[in-house]
């Protein structure tokens, strides 16, 4: 299945029909999920530039009936709150900028309520603890504006994060575990994400008022070994162009946005063969109900092809919105939010 | 995962009418038993004696169904609370569950949410069994030794009957690195256990260390495509670490009374200049209307004013633990003072600097111990051997790029430089990794011949064969230089030397130029392209107040008719530039503060 050209209609349109298959016991097995295959679509779509293929009202509509009374969103209507899904819910909103729908305030505390004395997030009150849950939390505060005190403690966020890296650079769920692509990105991720931004207005007269001073502190990159870590990313690519996850595994296209976003931040994607990839990428589209797959010949999912499309736009295919590897959304998104670009 | 479909294979084949129908069956199943879930659930009594079977169908034909996990723990909690107060009742209650996740997780080894509700239930026991956990985990590596569930499911475990790690354990790890050599997780797992079991007591990591290197041999010998072994290799050769200190400190008079100083550490620290303590209190630390930035850097600069203009800078400024921000750092940073002791207002002086030295090492997370020098040449030794045994493979020629690099000196960076040619034609997917590194080794190599008594205030650096593709350290160049020519190398970004006063990057590859305000004294900058007028440049990441020093490098820089893009400002009030349009002298194209 040799294809050379990305099938955005194709794609557009399988999109388009996710929420008709109804007949497979996958759509009702994946329900705990569907505000995340919301954002996968919707963000899809926007990478594509076909932003009305969905109606934004129903989207919102739908983002706003999972929503719990305390400011926090279940994966489906009708199932409990988890971060997870509050992140997914936000990244909507932005994106269809609608955020005024929501009490940005209650969802940043519901997102607080989650930090550990650690520093570390749990996911919900069950107190599962992951380096998942820290990016969450940090993204959805950063897109709420609100990622700062007393929302959250960032430095002991940072310490947190921190502690799960590993002898080769990379990071893992929690303090000891091992090193996974997925996990990486989201500490990388979390790193690239936490900035304080006070912005001087133009031509404002100089003050010795230092609370109203702006501040600039940037990510904590720094604390990445930088050349350590991209060198172990760019050995996920295999002969056949596609991103691994972790050593001795199958490549996979879901790695073309963990793998990738993070070589991004880092500022090394020149570090992997990019030609290959995108062939990779292509190749595992659908070219009969559109979508992309973990692999060329496998089924495609809303997910594979979110993280197929991005990777693309990563990789400069053409005719694609920029995405922002810190977040996985466009950059316009962001900076609209006022959210300052990936140094 | 459930989030996509993995490893699923595209079937072109009709589906017989019987897998149709046993499709449709399950599917209503599903739904059917949800119902009753949720109608338990969002009902008046919603701990009805059936509602944990109810929860059970679910959760039996989708584990990853979270929310009726919950409202399982939620009838749980109950009935604990209630019809199962007693002690036995509680065990039995709970037992079922750990039996019911027991066959879940044999199907569904990757889900989650079963071993949250595993833990839980084992939280919710007064003793749980935690030797028969101990034995599942277990049972989990043995069928997949690389899943991570299994390896944190076991971390956790130990942890939670108290088992601190043990010699036990890292045995443990040895039994699956026999079992297979490509055991990454268990590679990793020792990187991590080894220093916690043994804490201080060096010889007994030493030993162990010692051990592992002929373990390691073993393993690349006899699967030197494999890469764990390679990696912990790498590992067990340590790294080295270092306190915070300052590499260099300069001051430079700058206007009337205002010196500028820049001090170099060897690490990136965010620090705030307002806290610095000086020594005489007639000069002062320049408060500007917008604070520096505190991002992590190698560099921070301020600016100090002396009581009068034609003062000299003599003064000790000293560094305490609160001006910086360092959150992670374990160790105790150290006082700094810079002295300057300048007779007159020369442009430039450097400072002395004194560290008051009572840290300890900075124990950065997950790092060896750096081994001696005869451990890494005889590391060294049986790699070559290796790599000339199976030159086809890469692995070999990287380890040794890796130890050569270490070793250093002339004609290992030379033997390096050659290996890593070779790699970029064994590996070519990745050979702009290549070309860094050897831009690396050439770099140092300048820093080497550019950090001499000798060293003049300008110099050029010609292109050899080889072209820069990147300055890894720019903070290293001596702050003696302020002219430097790189003019026809193959650099994408504009390097950022915070001492510089003048800088040609003519005839590169230039497309981005970050952090700008980093070179506060730079007054001239050219960046010339032949290929003319489609060479593009980024500026990004710049704090605009402070690059008014180098406006006339700016200045120069939009003459030479170029296409500037994308203008990234920290004020999105600035309005861009028009894409193709040269900015004049009038045009202010970056805002006035106040300085």
């Amino acid at each position: 299945m040799s294809d050379n050209r990305l099938l955005t209609d194709l794609h557009v349109s399988y999109i388009q029909g996710l929420d008709k298959k109804k007949e497979s016991f996958e759509y009702w097995a994946g329900e705990h999920l569907r505000l995340n295959g919301v954002y996968w679509g919707l963000t899809s779509l926007h990478l594509l530039k076909h932003e009305s293929a969905l109606d934004s009202n129903e989207v919102i509509e739908y983002v706003l009936a999972c929503r719990h009374s305390n400011g926090a969103f279940g994966g489906h209507t009708g199932h409990d709150a988890h971060l997870l899904y509050t992140l997914s819910a936000v990244q909507i909103l932005c994106t269809l900028d609608a955020l005024d729908r929501i009490d940005r305030d209650q969802t940043a505390k519901y997102v607080a309520s989650l930090q550990q004395p650690d520093g570390s997030f749990a996911g919900d009150e069950y107190s599962e603890i992951d380096t998942r849950f820290s990016y969450c939390a940090l993204s959805c505060l950063s897109l709420l504006g609100k990622l700062q005190a007393p929302f959250v403690d960032i430095s002991k966020a940072v310490t947190f994060i921190h502690s799960c890296k590993n002898f080769d650079g990379g990071y893992g769920s929690v303090p000891g575990a091992e090193s996974h692509s997925g996990q990486i990105f989201c500490c990388v991720g979390a790193l690239a994400i936490v900035v304080f931004i006070f912005i001087v207005p133009k031509h404002e007269k100089t003050t010795n008022d230092t609370a109203r001073a702006p501040q600039l502190s940037q990510n904590r990159l720094d604390l990445v070994e930088t050349d350590r870590l991209a060198w172990w990313l760019a050995e996920r690519q295999l002969k056949n162009g596609g991103l691994n996850g972790r050593p001795e595994k199958l490549e996979d296209v879901c790695y073309s946005w963990w793998v990738l976003s993070c070589l991004s931040i880092l500022d090394r994607i020149h570090w992997i063969n990019r030609e290959k990839l995108v062939q990779f990428i292509l190749n595992a589209q659908d070219t009969d109900t559109g979508g992309i797959a973990d692999r060329p010949g496998d089924v495609s999912d809303v997910f594979h092809t979110l993280f197929g499309i991005a990777g693309l736009s990563l990789l400069g295919y053409p005719g694609l919105e920029p995405v922002d590897p810190r977040y996985c959304m466009p950059v316009k998104v962001l900076q609209r939010l006022g959210i300052p670009d990936q140094p | 995962m459930a989030e996509g479909s993995h490893n699923q294979k595209k079937s072109s084949a009709v589906l017989s009418a019987a897998e149709t129908e046993a499709n449709k069956r399950r599917t209503k199943t599903y739904i059917d038993a949800w119902a009753v879930m949720a109608t338990m659930r969002d009902s008046a009594d919603p701990f009805d004696a059936s509602a944990l079977d109810a929860t059970q169908a679910v959760v039996e034909l989708n584990p990853d169904a979270y929310t009726v996990w919950n409202y399982r723990r939620r009838i749980l909690t109950h009935l604990f609370a209630t019809s199962h107060s007693d002690e036995k009742d509680r065990v039995l209650l709970a037992k079922q569950d750990l039996k019911l996740l027991e066959k879940l997780i044999r199907i569904h080894p990757k889900s989650y949410w079963l071993w949250v509700h595993r833990r839980w239930v084992l939280e919710n026991m007064s003793s749980p069994d935690w030797d028969r956990e101990l034995l599942i985990s277990q049972m989990m590596l043995d069928l997949d030794a690389r899943n991570f569930h299994g390896w944190s499911y076991r971390r956790s475990v130990l942890k939670s009957a108290g088992r601190l790690p043990d010699l036990a354990e890292i045995e443990y790890t040895n039994a699956k690195i026999r079992q297979n050599f490509s055991n990454y997780s268990a590679w990793h797992y020792r990187s991590r256990l080894i220093p916690s079991v043994t804490g201080e007591d060096f010889e007994q990591r030493d030993s162990i260390i010692q051990k592992d290197f002929e373990t390691v041999r073993n393993a690349i010998y006899t699967e030197p495509a494999d890469q764990s072994a390679w990696l912990y290799q790498r590992w067990l050769l340590g790294q080295k670490s270092s306190n915070l200190t300052v590499e260099w400190a300069i001051a430079e008079h700058v206007s009337d009374a205002k010196f500028m100083v820049i001090v170099c550490f060897n690490a990136p620290v965010s620090m705030n200049p307002s806290k610095v303590i000086l020594s005489d209190a007639k000069y002062r630390v320049e408060r500007i209307a917008t604070k520096s930035p505190i991002t992590p850097s190698h560099v921070v600069s301020f600016s100090i004013i002396a009581p009068q203009a034609g003062t000299p800078l003599k003064l000790e400024i000293c560094l305490k633990p609160d001006c910086f921000n360092l959150p992670t750092s374990n160790s105790q940073l150290e006082e700094i003072s810079l002295s300057f002791n300048a007779t007159r207002t020369a442009m430039r002086v450097e400072g002395t600097i004194t560290t008051q030295s009572n840290a300890q090492t900075d124990n950065t997370l997950q790092m060896n111990q750096y081994q001696p020098v005869e451990i890494w040449e005889r590391e060294l030794a049986s790699i070559r051997e290796l790599a000339e045994f199976e030159p086809e493979s890469k692995w070999p020629w990287m380890a040794l790029v890796h130890c050569l690099k270490e070793l250093g000196g002339e004609s290992n960076v030379r033997e390096a430089i050659s290996v890593c040619d070779t790699l970029e034609r064994l590996d070519p997917d990745r050979k702009n990794y290549y070309r860094d590194t050897i831009s690396d080794f050439h770099w140092n190599q300048t820093l080497d011949k550019l950090t001499n008594p000798s060293t003049s205030e300008s110099s050029v650096i010609p292109p050899m064969p080889w072209k820069f593709t990147r300055i890894p350290t720019p903070h290293l160049l001596p702050p003696i230089l302020t002219i430097l020519n790189l003019a026809n190398h193959a650099l994408t970004d504009i390097p950022v030397f915070p001492c510089l006063r003048e800088l040609n990057v003519d005839n590169n590859l230039i497309q981005r130029v970050r952090r700008l305000d980093m070179m506060p004294l730079l007054q001239r900058l050219t960046e010339a392209s032949e290929k003319g007028a489609d060479g593009f440049i980024e500026f990004m990441d710049v704090i605009w107040e402070n690059v008014s020093m180098a406006a006339n490098c700016w200045l120069r820089a939009l003459r030479e008719t170029r296409v500037i893009g994308q203008w990234h400002a920290i004020d999105p009030s600035l309005s861009a530039i028009e894409v193709g349009a040269t900015a004049s002298e009038h045009d202010l194209v970056f805002p006035t503060y106040h300085q």
